[in-house]
């Protein structure tokens, strides 16, 4: 049984706690944050449409409203600080017909309420001179030029790096199970599931081999910040506050091929619903054209599918806003819940069972948005509920992450002759080299997914097919684990279901020189052996 | 960054770049490079360890690695010839003298070549789940067929223990009898239309023989699994390929195969300016397999899917010969004009230019475009009734051609018309090419020439 | 008895038909049980006892014959190699009785092949007792 002692303690490590991590690791304080999937973002972070709202669309007088137009201002120079992926596109909504007009008018004097800039009405033909692939049945729009694009579990990654790299201790794959209070601080109790199975935990050949060992772990901690997503209720109930309580509410997108980078450069949207903003055409920053997201809430917490109706209701709308979309061009799509609570705004601040519990909830959309201004508003409450928060001097405000795609020839050239495992591409489809996959394995992925939401790997034309098996051998080699362990995302996915031969040996490096195994997938990967070997015949 | 200057550059050493490069060589081509991002030679034949392989061309049948295998050895009579392996091509820039073409690799970092010809080689991707946009989650357990393929044959793991296969062509036959001789459950294999397009002994030989269900018209309306497939749901579908949900049904299985379809790619073409046919998804060549960039060419899977790799090697020796001549010509024309450049009197290098030492004005230049065939000199080809593609799109008037022609349904007794030319054919189906040689006696007199199939009279 | 097959001898795949006086009784569809199919005599197989229709040419009644007294097939895999993680392909040198595929893949799953290899090269002269030799599909150094 471990036995942890911190300040404070992040429960959720999506964008809200990741972002309370970073902000925190400002402060001479110490830090933990605790996430119950085997990876950071694996929860609702991953599915959001990664757009960072204007705030034309938030009530006015919310938590929302202020926090959305406070955090939008912060991501320029949050991006440039923490090297993640981020884009002031601008956005615009699109009236379908002239009776909607009246509404975007409404925006613009909502927006201008918030705080919101730079937002005008325009009419039918500057938004196809804009936009020129949008229909060009529509009535008109509001241009919202403060409106961004992020690639957001870039984001969290970049967050929790830099916490990290400031002090604040991360732990993945452990879920809190119980939490007490007493003499001032609280003992939370967790089960920590092992994110890569041990050799100990292979079981009988029935069953997989990457079997999920547990592990008690005991924190105790002066102060909990509740981030917890879409279990955010469920961990407010363990300290007896059952003030929050959440329905989740599931969004699917549809991505298309990379050659339509271009097709627009702002988000679109429609009019909001009273649910949600709609049905959007949101350009990636990476390239891609993404469609939705849907609004429809469930009583499950693990309904994660796609559907057919989905797909219906998504591109039959789109296509009202741009009819040349094909669905040809469709290369993956996933479902996402959000954590939509039973308060009509976000929940940020102390808890009313114990003032050192702050709750930092239902962070629907513009959750991802307001996440670093919340994150300061979580700093203010703490203060209040008694923490000293002073400054680091030695606060390092910087992250840096290689990505040789965004690399001139020359800028590439010089890396690969430093580091020859840049100069290797495993992912054809979007040009990711065994370096970056390396490096995202040291910053803390141990899975397929981990690898490939750090550095988009398998998230091209080809959906993987080229580069998993190289994948797995890298992070065979990295873990020291056998290949049979490697698993998606976590226990309960593991991709193989064990080796074809029980003869034969993997191992045993004297035996590899002569062709270089064909993918390196045994860990045999040995870089004076591949130099030696890898050029002529 | 490094520069090095070659006569012919070759993307992918499969069984198309691996022709092209020996008939390149055969034909007295000087410096070759053959590209592949593979550690071993062979490109897909590596993995396809089945037999079946070289009935035409070797008249043996072969497994994949044995016909690769083949022409492996033949490369060591080719000094000539450096091969890069593990080496990914990253751009093509067409410009006015040379294609230059950007690699990377472990071993030399960042290497430009400037080839006089090039020939693309890069074969076919798979079609993936999301392209198909099968509804449900995402799982661990979903594999491409050629993935699922690699990750037993080559790497020596198992994808699952219990499967289901989408898609019937001859990789989704293949492996169901793979998968089963090592000891994985084939539930079903299930089918979209209501034929296979694979071949009828892949059908007898991998399916009948183990007695694994084939579902025609049928696809998979769901995918059941949180973190591991846990099943699918599979549906009827109508004629219009709608699926009928009301008569679905669950298949417990840990693993989904995906058949479902090859793509020629051709991302780094497009880069180089290629213009693409949308019926084949490969560029269009002419009968010497020339893409419609002077000095560029094409085979193998990248133009169009293949059902024999025999026809492979065959459409590749063409390109290599082509390309052997073009770079021939080429250096032929350069010497011409270098010796022009050096004639003292402006009056002989004029005379001189004119008989067709180059383009005056670009000194130590040549333009390709002035060793190409006028454009009369092609016939175009169109696809007509029951015709979804044929290969080569243009005819070279003065040699036969061989055509590749994919009808777009199945049809029994027809006649395939092509200019003067009339086939009968029992039986035609899109799963197996028609292979067409054409004489130029038959060609057209006009410029254009529609092949196609119609139901014969007898 | 009636057994239908569809040929596979060229593309054209005639579906043929091969008409056996037979016992009542009898499974005789060399499709679904691996095994030849009892002839008409005490033990022997006689095609002269047989109608075979359907056929275009004589490699079609040749191969349905075959297909239904004794179907053969090559059997292609793969062997551990001894000091490596890849694996090596193999093959029959030539098509096995049909019913013995699972005795040479049992066969096969004990091979730890020790390199250098041919292609072509021999690795076990008799596999699972078929008589025929398993073969190495590709050099391997």
């Amino acid at each position: 049984m471990a036995h942890k002692e911190t300040d404070v303690l992040i429960i959720g490590g999506g964008v809200t706690g990741t972002a309370i991590a970073r902000e925190l690791s400002k402060y001479a304080v110490s830090v933990m944050l605790i996430e119950k999937e085997v990876d950071l973002a694996f929860g609702t972070s991953k599915a959001n449409s990664g757009i960072v709202h204007s705030g034309v669309h938030d009530r006015p007088g919310t938590l929302k409203a202020r926090l959305c137009v406070e955090g939008n201002r912060l991501y320029p120079q949050m991006a440039q600080e923490l090297d993640f992926l981020y884009k002031n596109n601008g956005a615009v909504v699109v009236a379908r017909q002239e009776d909607e007009i009246p509404a975007l008018k409404r925006l613009v004097d909502q927006g201008r309420q918030n705080g919101v800039t730079g937002v005008r009405l325009i009419g039918h033909d500057d938004l196809l001179t804009l936009e020129p692939h949008l229909s060009p049945e529509l009535a008109g729009a509001i241009e919202i030029p403060s409106g961004g694009i992020v690639i957001p579990f870039d984001l969290v990654y970049a967050l929790a790096e830099n916490a990290v790299a400031n002090g604040a201790e991360i732990m993945l794959g452990t879920a809190v199970t119980a939490i007490t209070e007493e003499d001032g601080a609280f003992t939370v109790q967790a089960t920590k599931v092992a994110t890569v199975a041990t050799q100990a935990a292979q079981t009988a050949s029935a069953a997989y081999a990457s079997q999920a060992v547990q592990k008690t772990v005991t924190v105790r901690s002066k102060y909990i910040i509740n981030a917890a997503g879409l279990h955010a209720g469920k961990v407010a109930g363990m300290i007896g506050d059952d003030s929050i309580s959440i329905r989740p509410r599931k969004g699917e997108e549809y991505l298309l091929d990379r050659r339509l980078a271009g097709f627009v450069k702002r988000t679109i949207f429609p009019l909001p619903t009273p649910v949600s903003k709609g049905i959007l055409i949101i350009p990636t920053v990476e390239g891609n054209i993404m469609l939705g997201p849907t609004a429809h809430s469930t009583d499950s917490f693990d309904d994660f599918s796609t559907t057919a109706t989905g797909w219906r209701e998504v591109f039959d709308y789109v296509r009202q806003l741009a009819p040349e979309l094909k669905a040809s061009d469709l290369i993956t799509s996933f479902a996402g819940l959000r954590a939509a609570s039973n308060h009509d705004d976000f929940i940020i601040g102390p808890s009313a069972v114990s003032p050192r519990f702050i709750h930092a909830a239902g962070m629907e959309s513009p959750g991802l948005t307001a996440a670093p201004a919340a994150a300061r508003l979580i700093c203010d409450h703490l203060k209040e509920a008694g923490l000293r928060l002073l400054p680091k001097s030695n606060f390092i405000p910087v992250r840096k992450v290689v990505r040789i795609r965004d690399l001139s020839a020359a800028e590439q050239a010089q890396l690969m002759q430093q580091d020859a495992a840049y100069s290797k591409i495993v992912c054809r489809c979007e040009y990711v080299s065994e370096g970056e996959i390396r490096d995202a394995i040291r910053r803390g992925a141990t899975t397929l997914d981990g690898v490939k939401l750090r550095t988009r790997s398998g998230m091209g034309r080809c959906q993987g097919g080229f580069c998993t098996p190289k994948i797995i051998g890298i992070l065979s080699r990295e873990l020291g684990v056998p290949p049979e362990q490697i698993t998606k995302r976590g226990p309960g996915s593991p991709l193989l279901a064990g080796r074809l031969r029980s003869a034969g040996s993997g191992g045993g490096a004297h035996g590899a020189h002569g062709v270089s195994d064909a993918s390196g997938m045994h860990g045999e990967y040995d870089a004076a052996a591949a130099e030696e070997d890898g050029a002529d015949a | 960054m490094h520069e090095v200057n070659v006569d012919l550059l070759i993307v992918g050493a499969g069984p198309a770049g691996l022709a092209a490069a020996i008939a390149a060589a055969e034909a007295g081509t000087g410096e070759i490079v053959l590209i592949d991002r593979l550690a071993e030679l062979g490109g897909i034949l590596q993995q396809c360890i089945h037999n079946g392989f070289g009935l035409r061309f070797f008249k043996e049948e072969l497994t994949g690695p044995e016909y690769a295998q083949r022409f492996m050895d033949k490369l060591a009579d080719f000094p000539q010839i450096t091969i890069k392996t593990e080496t990914m091509v990253v751009d093509i820039a067409r410009d006015q003298r040379t294609n230059r073409v950007t690699t990377v690799n472990a071993r030399d970092g960042l290497v430009i070549y400037n080839a006089s010809a090039v020939i693309l080689a890069m074969g076919c991707r798979e079609r993936p789940r999301g392209a198909i946009n099968t509804p449900g989650t995402r799982p661990a357990g979903i594999y491409t067929a050629g993935s699922a393929q690699r990750l037993m044959n080559v790497e020596g793991f198992l994808p699952g223990r219990r499967a289901v296969i989408l898609g019937s062509g001859d990789i989704g036959l293949i492996m169901a009898r793979r998968l089963t001789l090592e000891g994985i459950k084939v539930e079903a294999v299930i089918e979209l239309m209501p034929y296979s397009s694979g071949l009828t002994r892949n059908i007898v030989q991998c399916l009948d023989d183990f007695g694994i269900p084939l579902y025609l018209g049928h696809t998979v309306t769901e995918i059941i699994g949180r973190d591991r497939v846990e099943g699918v749901v599979v549906a009827p579908v109508d004629s219009n390929r709608v699926p009928d949900l009301k008569r679905a049904f669950r298949v417990d299985c840990d693993t989904l195969v995906l058949s479902v379809g090859l793509i020629p790619e051709n991302e780094l073409s497009l880069q180089a300016g290629i213009e693409l046919d949308q019926a084949t998804g490969g560029p269009t060549v002419d009968s010497d397999y020339q893409t419609n960039v002077p000095g560029i060419f094409a085979c193998g899977n990248v133009v169009h899917v293949h059902d024999l790799v025999d026809d492979v090697t065959e459409e590749s020796i063409v390109a290599g010969r082509s390309a052997a001549a073009f770079v021939r010509n080429l250096r032929a024309q350069r010497t011409q004009h270098a010796q022009c450049a050096q004639s003292e009197q402006r009056v002989q290098r004029e005379q001189c230019e004119q008989r067709g030492g180059g383009d005056s004005g670009d000194s130590g230049g040549s333009d390709v475009s002035s060793i190409q065939p006028a454009k009369d000199a092609f016939i175009t080809i169109k696809a007509g009734r029951n015709v979804r593609s044929v290969v080569p799109q243009r005819l070279r008037r003065d040699r036969p051609s061989v055509l590749y022609i994919r009808v777009a349904n199945p049809e029994q007794d027809v006649v395939i018309g092509a200019g003067g030319l009339r086939r009968k054919l029992r039986h035609v189906t899109p799963g197996e090419t028609v292979r067409l040689t054409m004489a130029p006696e038959y060609f057209p007199e006009e410029s254009q020439l529609t092949v196609t199939v119609e139901k014969s009279e007898a | 008895m009636k057994h239908e097959i569809t040929c596979t001898a060229c593309p054209m795949g005639c579906r043929i038909t091969v008409e056996l006086e037979e016992p009542e009784g009898v499974r005789g569809s060399a499709l679904s049980v691996p095994g030849p199919v009892p002839g008409p005599g005490p033990g022997t197989a006689d095609a002269s006892h047989a109608k075979i229709t359907g056929n275009s040419c004589r490699r079609g009644a040749e191969y349905a014959w075959e297909e239904i007294t004794a179907p053969k097939r090559v059997v292609t895999s793969v062997v551990a190699v001894k000091g490596r993680s890849v694996m090596l392909p193999v093959r029959t040198a030539r098509p096995v009785p049909k019913q013995s595929i699972f005795n040479v893949m049992d066969a096969i799953r004990q091979i730890e092949v020790v390199l250098p290899v041919q292609a072509g090269q021999v690795l076990v002269d008799n596999i699972a007792g078929t008589g025929v030799a398993l073969t190495a599909s590709k050099n391997m150094a």
